[in-house]
Order: structure tokens, then C-alpha cells, then sequence
């Protein structure tokens, strides 16, 4: 080191206060000086001719107090190299000559000045010097290597090992550190020249640790990057490059599409979660990929189903009874359910929704039934058609593991539906199939079970959707297919067929109107009068339900359109005569039920899917053995009925007033017609007797009286089922006189009024009522 | 290493150059037949400010360039210009035990002659 001009005494000097750094003797440091005072400095040695300057650390950065406290007091009396001012600064290059002391501030304004002492470097030696210098040669040799310098690490080693002066090494090794103030402060100060080495090794090697750190962290980091993240980050670049070119990727499009679509849902929070998951999945995902098209479509479905939309009901009683009145003609107990059940929800909202399941004969209205319900609570509905479905996985959904899978029925419905708490109605749940690919019944009953579906979960959305909102109806012909935990989940409700002046009062209301608007006819041109309604029941149509009857009257009006659009007529009543140019003969002759009954027939009813039916039983005696001979497909209830008949009648021979010897002329042949049409029950018990007893009697059973009834051995008559429907169906083949069972008193209640008064019903207890009450009189 | 690592090391490269608060004018150096022709840039020096001194082969010229503000109350904006002390330490193969030295200043350049002495 050159030998500093001596300081003058009393002379003080203008102050660069430094923030974050120290200007070290021999050092060039370039500054950006900006504050008023530090520039005034500046101007103030730039002015003089030795351009010396005072350069004093602060001890705080952010402190704008300038005073003796707030400097570091010793200081490096530097010299200006250089100087140029900016617009709002001026950088200055300074250059340190030596260390010194603050003596005393002198001045505060317009900049610092102080008065100095000389606080020479230490110049102590010893081999510890020597040996530490060297040490520190090599913690800067690795600190540099780590560093990786632009320069390259053996240039500024050169110059490092270049610089003999232990204390020009330890300034020159400060101001390469990015060390803090106290620290480069501390070097400056140092006391002695094994103090400042001690110090600058002890940064160095700190130094060193930090950097082998922070490269072991960074080729972790890089060994941990594999070939699918390496993926993702080109990915991602792509996507940079397309965004500034405007040509975003049609998967990117997507992934944002969906996006935004589920922050718009309002998702509970556990599907926001596994939602998020998978759309960052997607996103890593080339659209080739077959999980793509999946993940996909099942990201379209969360964001479509709605996890907490639901339409508010109209619980509004009168209304929903004007329009249940509106829609259907009749079914009072249906109404009165879904009233009550409509009550029961305006009362408690959060009442659990039934599940009612309407059982009928086809063409009864238990579909549009259902979809006049959703329409009186003002719900959403979709119906699903069970008929014929056989696999599990279509009501559950398909794994997503299978591509090309899907949600189930009842999700997609829910979707469809686009609220929480749709009406759903299972359309012909009877017809469920069932085979090795699984029960769809068992399906049904977690999502008809109210303690389970609310966290039902579907195979493809595997996650818990509320079904519990869902008002369930399901239909059916049938209840028998039914497995029976299935059938503990419905509340049954029955209709039956309908009566000859329901129907009547129906095909007024409802066909008639609709068909007629169908075929563009005005009333004038289609006057169908209530008589000619009546024979067109009777005579062309036999069903419980009114479907035939409506294809009728439209095969009715599409003749009288004919008719009107030949021009020939403008106004057309239809009369019976009419109705038989219009559509042949009758297709079904009331007279069905048969006017001569020879002794040995006897007309009993029976209940089929398609409502009531009167049937006749022939029993005729054959020569040869004794034997009991049976037709007609009778099943195995039947035939033992049939016996237990057979057995009864002989034995009570006596009292029926049978010659015993008529058993021995041969045996006995029962015919039930059709004989295509297999048949089977008890209830045909109280018809056989009396076809056996008047066949052994002679006396004719009486041909406007239908029967129906269980019978005993011991000669009781037990109640059967289907009491409206058999009747029904007696008065449509025109039998007006029926006899029932004791026990099946009670169901005449649901017969319609104008049904129980043209009727006349007479019960019996025991076979001999029904005997006294079904035969003609012996005499005849 | 730290973002400002590049302006540090250059910074540190050029300290080399200069390890002493003194500047160093610039030179040119020229060969005669009996000796040297030094150079010098020393523009703004008086001869007076010059001191020259050869020990052994080293020529060390040194002395101070005075600064002057051209007009009062001027404001300074750019300082590049070295001003105050310098010094130049010059190796001069040959020996130089007797040797004239003429110094002369032509248009702010300093032109130092180290001539041996003839027939000694």
C-alpha cells in the first residue's frame, strides 16, 4: 500500500454517508449518490482540488437522520474518481485511500462534514498471518468455484493469490461477498491483521456452506424433475407461446371452458376438491390420451348436476287439486294421497319425500298421473323407463376405468332434470329383468331406501349425490315380479280399471276433445253424442284402461275427416247406425255374457293384468270311470280348488239334493275357456262348486250372476282380491248381479256410486248361500 | 451467487489495475538508438508539479494535476478527468547509472528523454 498523504489537522471534510456497504482503503467502489445532502458532498470535494472525501457507513439504512450517532465512526477518507450527474442522481466513482476516525461532526447542513483523525491499518505480522492467509486462499477458491463467476473462477483466483497485502485480500474478499453492513463494517475495524483474516474466513466458509446448499437443493430439484414433469413444463411453454401467438390449444380451450363452468357451479366443498384434482389431472393430459375424453366428460357432469339447485314447490292445495282434477277423471283415493302427502310437506319441509308406486292395468293413466303430480308441485320431471332393462350398471353407472362409460339412468335424469328434487318416475318397474350381469332391482333399492339415498353414489360419479329430494313414483302392471324388500320400499296405490261411466265421462273430457283437435275437426263436424259413446265402449272396446277406447274414437274422427274433406257432409252427428258404417260391426258382443246356461256352467270373474274378467266353468259328466278330468290350463291353485269342489259336492250330496247314484254314471270333465289362457287362484272356488252342483242337480245356474270366492272343504267362502276390477269387468260383459265373499264387504267402497247402485251384490258366508243365491230354482 | 455478482467481479478485475489511490497518466514509449523516448499525457500539468526519479531501470514519474473551475459559480456535472496526485513507474531495460534526462512539454504532452551518456 502506498503511503497516504498525511491529514491536516483541523481540517474537516465533507461526509458520503453509505447505505448497506463500506468503502474499503485501496478499493473502488461505484456509487449512485441521490440524496440533497450526499450530492451537496459530492459537489462540495468535487469543488476542492484533491477531490477528497470522507466515506462513512450508516449504521441504519433506512435512517434519513443524519448525525454522529447514525454513522459507523470510522470512516474511509476516499478520493473521487469520477463523477456525472444524471437528471436525477449522480454516480460517482470513488476510490479509498485510508482508514480514519471521526473525530467530531462540524457541520449538518447543507451536508455532513467532519473532522477526522488518521486510524492507521494494523501492520502486526507473525507465521499465524501467513498460514490463516493461505487458508483463506482456499475457503475463496471454493467459494468461487461454487459461485461460478461469469469471468470464470481462475481469473479472479489469479488475482486473489496476486494480492500479497493480507488486509488488501481481506478488503477485496469483503466487497466480493454480499455480506451486511456490520459485518464489512467489522472488517474495516478490524484491530489487528489476524483479526480481519479470522473474520473473513469465518464469512467465507459460511459462505461456502450456503452455496454447496443451495446447489445440492437445486440438483435435487433437478433429479427429481422426471420425464412426465419434463412433459409439463413443455407443456406449459407451448401454452405460453400459443397464448402470445392467440392460437390457444383446443384442450387448453377446454380445460378452461370447464373452468370456468365449475367455478360457476356451486360445488360442495368435498366435490370442489376432487374436482380441482382432476381438471389439473386434464390438464396435464394430451387429448390423445384415452383418460382424457373420460376425465372429460365426467368434469362436463359435476359441473352440470346440480349439487344444491333445487326448484321451489308450490304447495298450494287448491291448486294442486284443480290440476289433478284437470288431468284425470275420477281415481278419488289417488288425489287424496298425493294431497295428503302435499300437506305433510307444506307443514314440514323437510319431510322425506314418499315413494309411491301406482299399480294398474295398462292405459289406466298411472304414467300421466305422475306427470300431472310433478305439474300440481310445479317439479321438474323425468320419467325412466325400467321396461326390459336388465344390467345394474345402467341405473349405477359404468366404473370410469371402462371408456366410453357413463352415468347411470338416475344421475343422468337428475342432470336432465337440471334441480336437485325432480319428480323421477320409474316407468314399469315390474319389468325390470334380471340376469348374470346383475339385478337392477337391487340397484332400485338403495336409491328408493329415504335413509340411503342421500349419499347415494353413483359407479361413475363416485361421489355421494343427494337423492333424498327426489319424489319418486314408480309403476306397475304388477306387484307378483316385484322382489319383495323392493316392494317394502313403495307405498302401493291401486287403480283399478275404470267403469263403463267413467270411461264415458272420460272419452267426454279428455279423448273426444283430443282426438278431435288431432284430426282437425271442429265440434260441428264430429257431434258424438253420449249414447253413441256408450255403444262404442261396449261395442269396440274390452280393456280396463281407455287406450283401445281412444284409438277408437280416433279411428272414428279420421273416417269422419274423410268424410268432411270429400266435402260430402260439413255437419256430422254420429249416431249408433253411424258408428257401425264408420267401424263395422261390433267387435265385442255385450252379450258376452252368455244368455242360455245350460245345468253344469257357471260364470265366475277373474283379475288379469288387464283388468276384470267374467269366465266360465263347464262341467260335464262323461261316461266311464270316475275320474276328474281338467282343461283349459288350469294351474296347480286351480286344480286343487277344482278337487276340493268336486270333493264337497259329493260329499254333501244329501243336503244338496243330488242322487247319490249320479256320482257312479262316470266321471267328471271342468273346462275353463279360453283354453289358450292359462289360469290360476282360489278364487274361482265358488264357481266350480256351483258348476258341479248344477251339473248333478239340473239346475242352471243363473246367467246374470257372477261369483267369486275361496271355498273350504268344510263349505266356507273366504274374501279373494280384485274385488273392483272383477266387477268392472262382470259389468262390462253386462252381469249386474255378483256374488262375493262375506269378508269382501269392505271393498265395495271403491266402487264408484254409479256402479254400486246398478248393482246388486249379494255375500256369502258359506257355499250354501252362494248356491241358494246362483241357482235356478229346481222346477225349472 | 447474488444478481449484482457481475458488476462485483468486474468491479474486482479493474482493482487490480489500480491498487493505489494515485492515477496513472498514460504513456508512450519509444526506443533510440542511445536510450528511451518516454511520452507522457499529462495535459493541465505544470513542470513545476512533475517530479522524475530513475532507480536502477525504473523511471517514476510523479507529481499532481491541479484542478481549476474555469468560471466562478459554475456547477460541475461530469468529472473524468484525473485530478491530484499521480504516479508512473516505467521499467527501462538497460543501465542507467549515468544517464542525461530531458524533459520538455509539447501541447499538454510530457516528452521525457533517458539518454546514456557518450564516450564514458
Amino acid at each position: 500500500m502506498s503511503e497516504p498523504t498525511p491529514i491536516p489537522s483541523n481540517v474537516s471534510l465533507p461526509v458520503l454517508p453509505l447505505k448497506n456497504t463500506v468503502l474499503f482503503p485501496t478499493l473502488f467502489l461505484p456509487l449512485g449518490v441521490g440524496r440533497d445532502n450526499s450530492v451537496a458532498a459530492v459537489e462540495a470535494a468535487v469543488a476542492t482540488e484533491e477531490k477528497i472525501i470522507l466515506v462513512v457507513a450508516q449504521r441504519n439504512a433506512d435512517d434519513d437522520r443524519l448525525d454522529a450517532d447514525a454513522l459507523f465512526s470510522v470512516g474511509t477518507r476516499a478520493v473521487i474518481k469520477k463523477m456525472n450527474r444524471s437528471d436525477d442522481a449522480v454516480e460517482v466513482m470513488v476510490q479509498g485511500i485510508e482508514r480514519v476516525r471521526i473525530v467530531r461532526i462540524d457541520q449538518v447542513e447543507p451536508h455532513l462534514r467532519a473532522v477526522v483523525d488518521s486510524f492507521p491499518l494494523p501492520t502486526d505480522e507473525s507465521p499465524e498471518i501467513e498460514a490463516l492467509q493461505r487458508e483463506v486462499l482456499d475457503a475463496a477458491a471454493r467459494v468461487v468455484e461454487l459461485a461460478q463467476p461469469p469471468q470464470g473462477p481462475a481469473a479472479i483466483m489469479q488475482m486473489l493469490s496476486g494480492t500479497a497485502d493480507p488486509l488488501r485480500l481481506t478488503f477485496l474478499l469483503g466487497s466480493m461477498l454480499s455480506l451486511d453492513v456490520a459485518k464489512e463494517q467489522a472488517l474495516l475495524e478490524a484491530p489487528t491483521r489476524l483479526a480481519a483474516l479470522q473474520r473473513i474466513h469465518e464469512y467465507l466458509t459460511h459462505e461456502a456452506q450456503i452455496l454447496e446448499l443451495k446447489q445440492q437443493i437445486a440438483s435435487k430439484a433437478q433429479g427429481e424433475m422426471t420425464r412426465e414433469q419434463r412433459q409439463y413444463f413443455l407443456r406449459q411453454q407451448m401454452r405460453a407461446i400459443q397464448d402470445e401467438l392467440g392460437e390457444r390449444s383446443p384442450e387448453g380451450a377446454e380445460a378452461d371452458v370447464l373452468r370456468e363452468k365449475l367455478a360457476a357451479a356451486d360445488l360442495p366443498e368435498a366435490v370442489r376438491v376432487e374436482s380441482d384434482r382432476e381438471l389439473t389431472r386434464l390438464e396435464r393430459l394430451p387429448s390423445q390420451a384415452p383418460d382424457y375424453q373420460v376425465t372429460r366428460t365426467w368434469l362436463e357432469l359435476i359441473a352440470e348436476l346440480p349439487w344444491k339447485n333445487s326448484s321451489d314447490d308450490v304447495l298450494d292445495i287448491e291448486r294442486t287439486q284443480t290440476i289433478l282434477d284437470e288431468d284425470h277423471y275420477g281415481l278419488t283415493d289417488v288425489k287424496e294421497r298425493i294431497l295428503e302427502h302435499l300437506a305433510v310437506l307444506k307443514l314440514n319441509p323437510k319431510a322425506k319425500a314418499p315413494i309411491l308406486c301406482f299399480v294398474g292395468p295398462p292405459g289406466v293413466g298411472k304414467t300421466s298421473l305422475g306427470h300431472s303430480i310433478a305439474r300440481s308441485m310445479s317439479r321438474k320431471f323425468e320419467r325412466l323407463s325400467l321396461g326390459g332393462m336388465h344390467d345394474e350398471s345402467e341405473l349405477r353407472g359404468h366404473r370410469r376405468t371402462y371408456i366410453g362409460a357413463m352415468p347411470g339412468r338416475i344421475i343422468q335424469a337428475v342432470r336432465r332434470a337440471g334441480v336437485n328434487n325432480p319428480m323421477i318416475l320409474l316407468d314399469e318397474v315390474d319389468k325390470l329383468g334380471r340376469d348374470f350381469r346383475g339385478d337392477p332391482s337391487a340397484a332400485l333399492l338403495e336409491v328408493l331406501d329415504p335413509a340411503q339415498n342421500s349419499t347415494f353414489r353413483d359407479n361413475y360419479l363416485d361421489l355421494p349425490f343427494d337423492l333424498s329430494k327426489v319424489f319418486f313414483v314408480a309403476t306397475a302392471n304388477a306387484l307378483d315380479p316385484l322382489p319383495r324388500p323392493l316392494l317394502d320400499r313403495l307405498e302401493i296405490i291401486r287403480l283399478s280399471g275404470y267403469s263403463e261411466d267413467e270411461k264415458l265421462q272420460i272419452a267426454k273430457r279428455y279423448l273426444i276433445p283430443r282426438q278431435r283437435a288431432e284430426s282437425g275437426l271442429t265440434v260441428e263436424q264430429s257431434d258424438i253424442p253420449e249414447k253413441t259413446i256408450v255403444a262404442l265402449i261396449r261395442g269396440y272396446t274390452r280393456e280396463a284402461g281407455c287406450r283401445q277406447l281412444e284409438r277408437t274414437i280416433g279411428q272414428v274422427m279420421r273416417k269422419l275427416a274423410l268424410r268432411v274433406a270429400r266435402g260430402s257432409e260439413s255437419r256430422i252427428a254420429v249416431s249408433e247406425e253411424l258408428l257401425v258404417d264408420l267401424l263395422g260391426p261390433e267387435h265385442f258382443v255385450p252379450e258376452d255374457a252368455r244368455r242360455e246356461m245350460p245345468p253344469g256352467v257357471a260364470t265366475g270373474m277373474a283379475w288379469t293384468e288387464a283388468g276384470g274378467e267374467v269366465l266360465y266353468i263347464e262341467a260335464m259328466q262323461v261316461p266311464g270311470s270316475g275320474e276328474l278330468r281338467i282343461t283349459g290350463q288350469l294351474g296347480n291353485i286351480m286344480q286343487e280348488s277344482a278337487r276340493a269342489a268336486q270333493s264337497y259336492v259329493a260329499s254333501h250330496a244329501g243336503q244338496l239334493g243330488i242322487d247319490r247314484d249320479k256320482f257312479k254314471e262316470g266321471g267328471v270333465h271342468i273346462h275353463v275357456p279360453a283354453g289358450a289362457v292359462p289360469k290360476d287362484g282360489p278364487s274361482a272356488g265358488v264357481a266350480l262348486v256351483t258348476a258341479l252342483a248344477s251339473l248333478f242337480t239340473g239346475r242352471p245356474a243363473r246367467a246374470d250372476t257372477a261369483m267369486t270366492g275361496e271355498i273350504t272343504l268344510t263349505g266356507l267362502v273366504l274374501p279373494i282380491g280384485g274385488v273392483k276390477e272383477k266387477i268392472l269387468g262382470a259389468r262390462r260383459a253386462g252381469i249386474k248381479r255378483i256374488i262375493l265373499p262375506k269378508a269382501n264387504a269392505k271393498d265395495i267402497r271403491d266402487l264408484p256410486a254409479s256402479v254400486r247402485e246398478d248393482t246388486k251384490v249379494i255375500f256369502a258366508e258359506k257355499i250354501n248361500d252362494v248356491l241358494a243365491a246362483a241357482l235356478e230354482d229346481g222346477r225349472a | 451467487m447474488p444478481v449484482d455478482a457481475v458488476r462485483l467481479v468486474s468491479l474486482f478485475l479493474q482493482q487490480v489495475e489500480h491498487s493505489k489511490p494515485a492515477w496513472q497518466p498514460a504513456a508512450d514509449i519509444y526506443r533510440l538508438p542511445t536510450g528511451w523516448l518516454v511520452k507522457m499525457e499529462l495535459a493541465g500539468v505544470t513542470a513545476e508539479d512533475v517530479q522524475l526519479n530513475l532507480r536502477g531501470r525504473t523511471l517514476v514519474v510523479s507529481g499532481r494535476r491541479r484542478d481549476c473551475c474555469p468560471d466562478a459559480g459554475c456547477r460541475q456535472s461530469r468529472m473524468e478527468i484525473e485530478y491530484g496526485r499521480f504516479e508512473r513507474e516505467i521499467e527501462l531495460p538497460g543501465d542507467w547509472q549515468r544517464a542525461t534526462i530531458e524533459t520538455h512539454f509539447d501541447n499538454g504532452m510530457m516528452l521525457i528523454r533517458i539518454l546514456k551518456e557518450v564516450g564514458v
